[in-house]
Parts: structure tokens; sequence; C-alpha cells
């Protein structure tokens, strides 16, 4: 972080005290600079010295500790890479480890959108940052499970609902990738997370040399999460999954037709054993169809795992219109039956249901693309 | 008579002018206080995106619906915007949450599979019942007027917000908006948002309805954050269009899409067609009367929403997208 300040009238001997005085500052932290006080303090102290100052300019500005680039990030960004030198590592100066995967060429983006029965209008490259921990975790657990058995009582068959208590301990073993960014939707970014965690049991990023680094820092999108926010996420979503491990296991406990399970008591202990930030290619592209212009993504060195927004044709809008008119009419047709033979009680229901699928239908009418994944 | 007064500012004493504001701005230390002192730290979240940026990504993200005119992209130009700095109450809220989860499951024995008398009514169990000790960030909108637009869903974290700084709004030409929210009341909306928070996560874990109630604070922590939107117009053929976007993150807030006129006409006509065919079977009321009042309803909702979709030349979109 480098601090510069510039303050009027100038006087002999200010020079030195406003750098003196800066020193100081860079012991603050980074938010707290840009505010006014700071300034306000720092004009209150140049006065306390003898130079009152009327104007007071402070400029606060990040560069590589490298190669003493100036680097344009925004306030949210926690690690980068330089594009000048290629340095690589958080805004406290310290270095990480970049690693990466080879992105795919362009032709295969293009061969996708050939696929998709399209052809290519744009495609961006972007880098994305994710998380990828590897973590393991217990819990012991105590949980009520209430069950139906059925049996034959003379003619009769009768059910008994049962509860019964279960405890045990469920364990996980996981790799959970999290993506590093704050506010932003990626488009693709579920299948994004499954390529990480399928990819990583096959081969593993490279790690990457500062002159291999170089030529990616336009395409790097800023991680905005940072490590502990990241273990943090991790702990919670592997809580979260021996829960549902500790109700799927007593589920199968019980002997009947499971009704409820309620998790009375649950003591999760989570272990985030290594962390790592890498970088996952993805192109963002858009390619034209006769019906008009849509999105996809690729992640991966090959492109493998797509998403993509395809056309919904107008005959399936037709069909989906022409099917809310004819459950219009076959319900009408069912109350009208209904009634006539005194089950007014079912064709209130029917009636309901009947609206609600009509309104299902004229809605995919005019949804928008469908989504299609691989 | 006017009741200005003017008020000091609780870190530098400047004076600065006070007609019944909840909350003031010192302009020279960027303090944000009360008659009753400092509201707590003062943050903002610095501009990352110039309006011509937020724009091409929204045009971009546009185009996936299905009313959006294909050539919006190449066609849409931005004409107009303004700068203002909304308001937002940031609170770090953590301690000990009392909850309870719905059992929802009833117990009886002996339950017959035919339909119980009602004497028999099963019996609920008791309610699962705890302590969790968590952490909530939650926000608080600043000003009445934003918590029923777009603006008032806007969620914020503590990440990337740096101190406020009353010359970088002027030096942006943006305009700074005091919140009418004061603090009192925004810390009793931010509690609920806490314990409605706690309560989701919950759910989410025992797969119920659960409702939490914070019994214990360990920390509750008030910032005011100060977020740069841009409110927009652009132009897309002889009309002009709202947007609204976040400038640090490039969320879009709200914005308005033209509707391209084909599928207007195309919805009008199939709107047109649900409704003669309802009155084709309202004809029929004398013979079936049950048949025709059904079957008109569902063909009046289908064309109800063909007609919704071919009115207004404009879509509306509340949806948060970023780059």
């Amino acid at each position: 972080m480098y601090l510069s300040a510039a303050a009027r009238p100038a006087r002999p001997g200010l020079e030195q005290a406003l750098t003196s005085l800066l020193y100081e500052l860079g012991r603050r932290d980074f938010a707290e600079l840009h505010g006014d006080r700071i300034r306000l303090d720092l004009s209150r102290k140049l006065r306390e010295i003898g130079f009152p100052v009327e104007e007071l300019e402070i400029t606060v500005s990040l560069r590589c500790p490298q190669c003493a680039a100036s680097l344009q990030l925004s306030p949210e960004t926690v690690v980068y890479v330089c594009p000048y030198c290629g340095w690589a590592g958080d805004v406290y100066g310290r270095v990480l480890k970049i690693l990466a995967w080879p992105p795919a060429p362009r032709s295969a983006v293009e061969r996708l959108a050939g696929r998709l029965g399209g052809t290519l209008v744009s495609a961006e490259l972007r880098y994305v940052p994710v998380w990828v921990a590897g973590a393991e975790g217990a819990a012991s657990y105590r949980a009520t499970v209430t069950y139906v058995v059925t049996r034959q009582h003379g003619k009769q068959t009768v059910s008994e609902r049962r509860r019964m208590s279960v405890s045990g301990t469920v364990s996980a073993k996981t790799i959970e990738p999290v993506i590093a960014r704050l506010n932003a939707e990626i488009f693709g970014a579920e299948e994004i997370t499954e390529w990480v965690r399928s990819a990583w049991a096959l081969s593993k990023p490279k790690e990457l040399s500062a002159e291999e680094a170089k030529p990616l820092a336009g395409f790097i999108l800023a991680p905005e999460i940072g490590k502990e926010g990241a273990a943090s996420i991790v702990v919670d979503t592997i809580e979260d999954n021996l829960a549902e491990k500790a109700k799927a296991e007593a589920r199968a406990r019980a002997p009947g037709s499971v009704e409820d399970v309620v998790l009375n008591e649950f003591n999760p202990k989570v272990n985030v054993e290594w962390i790592h930030l890498v970088f996952v290619p993805y192109w963002y592209f858009t390619y034209r169809r006769p019906e008009g212009l849509f999105v996809g993504a690729a992640v991966g060195p090959e492109a493998s795992s797509r998403v993509a927004e395809a056309p919904l044709s107008n005959m399936r809008r037709a069909a989906a219109l022409a099917g809310s008119w004819a459950l219009s009419l076959a319900t009408g047709a069912a109350v009208e039956s209904f009634t006539s033979v005194g089950l007014g009680e079912l064709a209130i229901l029917i009636f309901f249901f009947g609206l609600a699928g009509v309104y299902f239908l004229v809605r995919t009418a005019y949804k928008p693309a469908r989504r299609v994944r691989k | 008579m006017s009741a200005e007064r003017r008020l000091p500012c609780p870190y530098c004493g400047t004076e600065v002018e006070w007609r019944g504001e909840s909350v003031l701005t010192c302009p020279s230390c960027g303090t944000a206080f009360s008659r009753q002192g400092s509201v707590g730290d003062h943050l903002m979240e610095r501009i990352n995106y110039e309006p011509g940026e937020v724009f091409k990504i929204f045009a971009q993200w546009a185009l996936r619906m299905p009313e959006t005119p294909n050539d919006f992209f190449a066609s849409a130009t931005i004409s107009r915007c303004r700068l203002e700095f909304h308001p937002y109450w940031l609170y770090e809220i953590s301690g000990v949450f009392a909850y309870t989860v719905q059992g929802g499951s009833s117990y009886v024995r002996l339950r017959p599979l035919a339909i119980l008398p009602e004497s028999i009514v099963p019996r609920g169990f008791a309610e699962e019942a705890g302590e969790e000790t968590a952490t909530a960030i939650v926000s608080v909108p600043g000003l009445r007027r934003d918590l029923e637009s777009a603006l008032g869903r806007l969620t914020l974290s503590p990440a990337g917000k740096v101190y406020f700084s009353y010359r970088y709004v002027q030096q942006r030409g943006g305009v700074l908006l005091n919140p009418d929210i004061p603090p009192e009341e925004a810390d009793r909306a931010a509690e609920r948002r806490a314990e409605e928070e706690v309560a989701r996560r919950l759910s989410r874990r025992f797969g119920k309805q659960a409702a939490a109630k914070l019994v214990e604070k360990k920390t509750f922590e008030r910032r005011l954050v100060h977020v740069p939107v841009y409110i927009c117009e652009y132009v897309y053929g002889p009309r002009r269009h709202v947007f609204v976007a976040e400038a640090g993150t490039s969320r879009i807030i709200y914005a308005e899409v033209p509707k391209e006129t084909r599928f207007r006409v195309v919805a009008g006509i199939a709107g047109a067609v649900s409704v003669a065919i309802a009155l084709a079977v309202l004809s029929t009321i004398p013979r079936a009367p049950f048949f025709a009042l059904t079957a008109a309803s569902g063909l009046l909702l289908s064309g109800a929403y063909s007609i919704a979709k071919a009115l207004g030349s404009t879509a509306t979109v509340r949806e948060f997208y970023a780059q």
C-alpha cells in the first residue's frame, strides 16, 4: 500500500512533517485510510506542529510489492495477480500459490455453439476463483423417528404409529469447493463447483510460475472471499450435510414406514484439513439461433461441463397454451360429472387443482428459454 | 417559523445544520450522528463500475427474457444517470438464540386406515427446542421509501466497505441521502431479521420450520453504510427506460426492459382466442352449468395471463444480477 499526501500552502519543513506523519498512517487499517476522518486528524496534527494547512489531499494506492506497478482493485478484492510481473498474493503482501487449470481453446466454444444449433457471437474467457477445501467431520446425534406399521386386526387393516429414539454417530470426508465471489451471480455456478469436485480427484490444477500467471491476470475475476471466510462456509456446509446424513441414518433404522425424523441432539465437529485457492477456466458466451440470442457457459480445459440456454420452440409454447385450454375443458367436464353424482367436495378439489394446472401450463408457454445441461 | 438548529459533530465539533433529521452526516469528518451522539461506524461502498459498464452487463443479461428484442444489446444506449448514496444499517449480531422446531407430526395408537371420527383427533408432539449460538450479519434500509422498493431487498456484507468520505461523494457528483429510520427503530428490525436468519439456517438443518429468539446478546454492532446507486435512463427505439444498479458491485436492482412488438402481438392473439373459447363455453350454461363455469374460469385465467403479457410496452426486472 502506498500513501501520498499534498498540502497547501507550501512552507519549509512541511514535506518532512508530512512524510513522518504518513509513516504513522501506514499502521492504520486500509478501510480507515479512505475516510474523511483521517484527513481531518492529519490536518490537526500538522497544525499542532506549526503547519496550518488549508488544503490536504491523501491518496491511497495499492502497488505490486514486486514490481511496484499501480493496481486497480476494488476494496472487496482479497487476492490479486499482478498483470505486469505475475506476482500473486493478498492485500497484505503475502505471497500465495496460484493453482489453475489450462483453458479450453476458443474453437471448443465455437464447436459447442454449433452443437447447440447456433453460431458463436461472443465468448469471454474468465478465471473464476474457487476455494477448494479438504475437510472431515463427525457428529453425534439423538433423533426421534415417527413411523407407521400396518397389520391385520380381524378383517380390518390397522396402522399403528410409533416413535423410537435413535442415537449414533455419522462422519464425512469431502472435497468442498466454494466460489470466492461475494455478490455476483455466476451463470453456471453449480456446474463450476460440480466440475471442480470431480476434476480435483482426476487431475489437480498446476501451480503456476509468475511467468505463467502473468498472461492470465487480465482474465481473473478477483477473489472476494478470504481463506477464513471460505473455511467458515465449508464448515457450515459440512454441518448441514452431517445433519442430513444423521436423519437418513435414523430413518433407515426404523422398522416401518417413516413419517418424520426430528433431531433432538446434534453435536457436529468439523476439521478443515487444507484449503487452496484455484482458478477455474470458464467461457461465458452468447450464440445466435434463428429464434434469437442465447447465453452459455463452459468450464474446464476441455469445456466439458456446460450449461446453456436454448430456445423454447414455438411449437412447445403453443402446445403448453393449447394444453391450458384442454385442461380447462377437462376440469369443467370432471366438475360437472362429480357434482351430478353428489360428490361436491371432490368436485371443489378438482376445480382448484385444475386451475393450478392451467396456471402452470400458461406460465410455461411464456417461460424464458429452457436450460440445457451436460 | 423553521425549527432549524445546529448540532455539533461528536467527533470534530463542526456545527451541522439540523432540520429534525434522524441522522446527520458531518461534512468535515464524515461522522454519522443523531441528537444522542454517534450512531456507530460510518462506512461506504466505493464505486467500482461506471454506468456504461453496468449497462453492458444488464443488456447481456436482459437477452435471456423472451420479451426482449433481439437487437436490444446492439441498439439500446444509455442516456443519463444520477448517482445517489443510499443509507443502510448494517449489523453483526451474535449471541444465544432459543429455538423451537415444529414437530409437525401426530401420534396415535391403533389408528385405522379409514377416516377417523372427529373425536379421535391425534395429539401433536411437543415441539423440539434448544439453544444455538450463532452470528448473523443483517442489513436494514435506512430510508423508509426504500423499504417498499427494490432497494429494500438489497442485502449487504461488511466486506469491502471503507470509512465514509463526504469529499468522495462530492467528487463523484453524488447525492448523499441521510437515513430517516432512526437507529433505535433499525435495531429492533435488525434483531428480528437476525432471528429470522438463524431460524432459516435451523430450518435448513432440521428440514422443518424453525423459529428463533435472541435470548442473550454477545455482540450487537451497528454501522451505517452508504451504498452508491446509479439511477439511469437508457434509450431503445423512441422510448426511454429506467434501470437502477449498485455502483460498487454492478448488481442490477431494478430495470425496465422493452417488449418486442412481435411478442406482444402473439400474446394478444393467444389471449383473445382464450377469451373467445371461454365465451363459447359459457353458452352451455343452461345444459351444463358446472362445466360451463369451471371451464370458462380456466380459459379466462389463461386468457388474462396472455393479455397481461401483451399489455404494456415494458417488462420490469427485480432480480439481482451482477458480473
